[in-house]
């Protein structure tokens, strides 16, 4: 008995004493920080009234609410202008730091401290999102969240790497933090789903319907299509509460149910977010929930995105190949005379070919022996501006960049400006103080080289 | 040392599952309705959860919101003549939440959630103050004046967010007639109860329409919005 408590135990060490879920801590990091920052910067114009001390929240109250309830906030340090703008400004530095993961684990705990003084500032202004990101940060705070995509990742690996007992305890801390992420987010599920049951609306299915329809919630032109149709109020009604009550069971039973319940959760908040415009509350929730997949499922994730990408590229090059020897497509084809001892020409044709998936341009330099003669084209125009070619016409300047602009598919947006900058006839003249001004480099000749045109 | 390093090896996790149980059956019983097992705990629960812990995942629920409040403001304000006059009301809400419509991410959002946080507490009611008030016995003097004393907290309470709707209104005034004109500002909710479900088909303007009106307060200076447009 005693051997299998010991062996048992000694599992248990082992398997807590590996990082884990650490691809997911680190999403959590960008994808919360982030909304922190979009928090913080949305409203930067209004910080002085939502959180500033002539904000519409009296100052006076902020203080004898904190006294009460025996919190704290550094915005109750000083009432003085300056002092507001150092605090503020020092929460948006803090967790931008935190967002790129730099000293990640001391830039979590001061995020944290920064954010919570911005909650207790104005504590009207906040929803369940801004709830659960608040008791979620307490717990990041003894997790690793910067062993990816962030400055520090290289750094905490070496660490991780090292061995010894130190790191093994941070490895067990970590488990431990993000296993008080999941239960957390699951007494949330499971609290709200029951609270609902409760309520008559919830039971017969037309809450949602209430919802939607308030101002408050509603998205006009959309939540109508919601909220008009019994059948989609009620399933979606019911449903909202089904996922919510059974969201711990499926997410602790097995991995399929977890899988299922952690998308479901992602679209639910989707939804939410577009439909009732709780955008920074889904955000929220889903950097919580992105935080609880494993870091084999992101690996997987991750395969299964590389082969997707390469079987659509595949698919493209066949098409691309299909469409390139297609003679509807072929009879786009242009000849495009540059400039080749013009570097920056040289450079735009470059970029020009790579852009060009349907292979429709040919680029010819000018500077090529007998072009002017075997094209049938003018050398002195050839020389001031560039000239495209195609079987019925030959144009130059700003109406040979239209030409080539529109066998780009790329470019086509800038087709109608172009055409519109031609129009009006500064197009073609801003054209020519370009190619008049451009730098050519004649490359070094030789006794057999002479100069095919005349170089500026 | 190596002997300390696996003693503690071995320990922590226990201490960490003992922690994490511990908080966990806390917040459990911080999270669930008022029952004789939290009565008993209450205290230390609430010592332990407050303020670090606080939580509320009522989101919706046991019933969601049924009903649209919008924040209606008038301003007394100074004439150049000298002479004040009382302006119209004019709806504050609409205008921040027809700007969300159009685009979810507008700075709007929490200047709206600012005020439709400070007409749900003045609406909101207290749960538990609810309770106990039903249970008020005209034997237990003592309990009485339990609830007599929350009763007159939470009115406190609700008289000081009145504060912050006189304060939104001050900041509106501002921005509608211009700063430093405003002597007054009176604040009125206007409820409108959309239909029924079995009604969905007709117009919010079928719903029934009710106002809530505060007395004039004086102007408070309040920091400028700076937003643009009817906002």
């Amino acid at each position: 008995m005693t051997t299998q408590i010991y062996t048992f135990w000694q599992r248990v060490i082992t398997f807590t004493s590996q990082d884990r879920f650490l691809v997911g801590a680190s999403i959590f990091r960008i994808v919360a920080g982030l909304t922190i920052l979009f928090q913080y910067l949305i409203n930067y114009h209004q910080r002085h009234y939502l959180y500033g001390p002539e904000a519409a929240w009296p100052y006076d109250r902020f203080f004898t609410d904190l006294a009460q309830s025996g919190s704290f906030s550094l915005y109750a340090i000083s009432s003085s202008p300056f002092f507001f703008e150092i605090i503020f400004h020092l929460g948006l530095l803090f967790t931008t730091l935190w967002v790129i993961g730099w000293n990640t684990r001391i830039m979590t705990v001061l995020t944290y401290v920064f954010l919570w003084s911005l909650h207790e500032r104005t504590p009207i202004l906040w929803d369940g999102g801004d709830n659960i990101i608040r008791i979620v940060m307490f717990y990041a705070i003894f997790a690793n969240l910067g062993a990816y995509f962030s400055l520090d990742a290289d750094k905490l690996c070496a660490d991780r790497l090292q061995g010894g007992t130190r790191p093994q305890l941070r490895s067990m801390l970590h488990n431990a933090a993000l296993l008080a992420f999941a239960i957390q987010l699951c007494l949330l599920y499971g609290v709200s789903g029951l609270y609902k049951v409760q309520g008559e609306v919830w039971q017969n299915g037309t809450a949602l319907y209430y919802v939607m329809r308030a101002d408050e919630f509603t998205w006009p032109g959309y939540s109508e299509f919601i909220y008009r149709n019994s059948f989609l109020v009620t399933t979606l009604t019911y449903l909202t509460v089904g996922f919510q009550v059974a969201f711990p069971f499926l997410f602790f039973m097995n991995r399929y149910t977890r899988w299922f319940a952690l998308f479901a959760a992602f679209g639910f908040h989707t939804g939410i977010a577009f439909f009732m415009g709780l955008v920074t509350f889904s955000l929220f929730m889903i950097s919580v929930e992105a935080a609880l997949i494993s870091d084999q499922e992101y690996r997987g994730i991750r395969r299964w995105l590389r082969h997707l990408g390469d079987k659509l590229r595949q698919r493209v090059e066949f098409w691309r190949i299909r469409l390139r020897k297609a003679p509807s497509v072929t009879s786009f084809r242009v000849r495009v005379f540059y400039d080749g001892w013009c570097p920056v020409c040289t450079s735009s044709i470059t970029t020009l070919q790579k852009l060009d998936w349907l292979e429709l341009l040919e680029p010819i330099s000018l500077r090529e022996s007998g072009i002017a003669q075997q094209f049938n084209l003018d050398v002195a125009r050839l020389e001031a501006r560039m000239h495209a070619q195609n079987a019925k016409i030959t144009v130059e300047g700003i109406d040979a960049i239209i030409l080539v602009t529109s066998r780009i598919i790329l470019l086509w947006p800038m087709v109608p400006v172009l055409w519109l900058a031609n129009r009006l006839g500064f197009g073609q003249q801003l054209y020519n103080w370009f190619a008049a001004r451009r730098l050519i480099v004649a490359p070094p000749c030789d006794s057999h080289c002479t100069p095919h045109l005349s170089a500026k | 040392m190596h002997r300390l390093s696996r003693i503690a090896v071995t320990i922590f996790p226990a201490l960490l599952i003992l922690v994490l149980v511990f908080h966990f059956l806390m917040t459990l019983a911080y999270l669930t309705p008022l029952n004789p097992v939290k009565l008993n705990v209450q205290h230390a629960n609430l010592a332990y959860m407050q303020p670090l812990f606080i939580q509320n995942w009522q989101l919706f629920a046991p019933n969601p919101v049924h009903d649209t409040r919008v924040l209606m403001v008038s301003c007394r304000v100074r004439n150049t003549d000298s002479t004040i006059t009382a302006t119209e009301w004019s709806d504050i809400s609409t205008p921040l939440r027809e700007a969300s419509y159009e685009n979810r991410l507008v700075p709007t959002d929490r200047l709206e959630r600012l005020q439709t946080g400070t007409t749900r507490v003045i609406f909101g009611q207290d749960e538990v103050l609810v309770e106990l008030q039903e249970r008020r016995s005209e034997a237990d003097d003592e309990f009485n004046k339990i609830i007599d004393e929350l009763a007159q907290e939470d009115e406190e309470n609700r008289q000081a967010t009145i504060e912050v709707l006189n304060r939104i209104g001050s900041a509106q005034c501002d921005r509608l007639y211009g700063e430093y004109r405003t002597e007054e500002v009176r604040i009125r909710v206007a409820v409108l109860e959309f239909p029924r479900f079995s009604q969905r088909h007709l117009p919010n303007e079928e719903g029934e329409l009710s106002y809530l009106s505060f007395d004039w307060a004086p102007y408070e200076r309040v920091a400028p919005m700076n937003i643009s447009g009817r906002g």
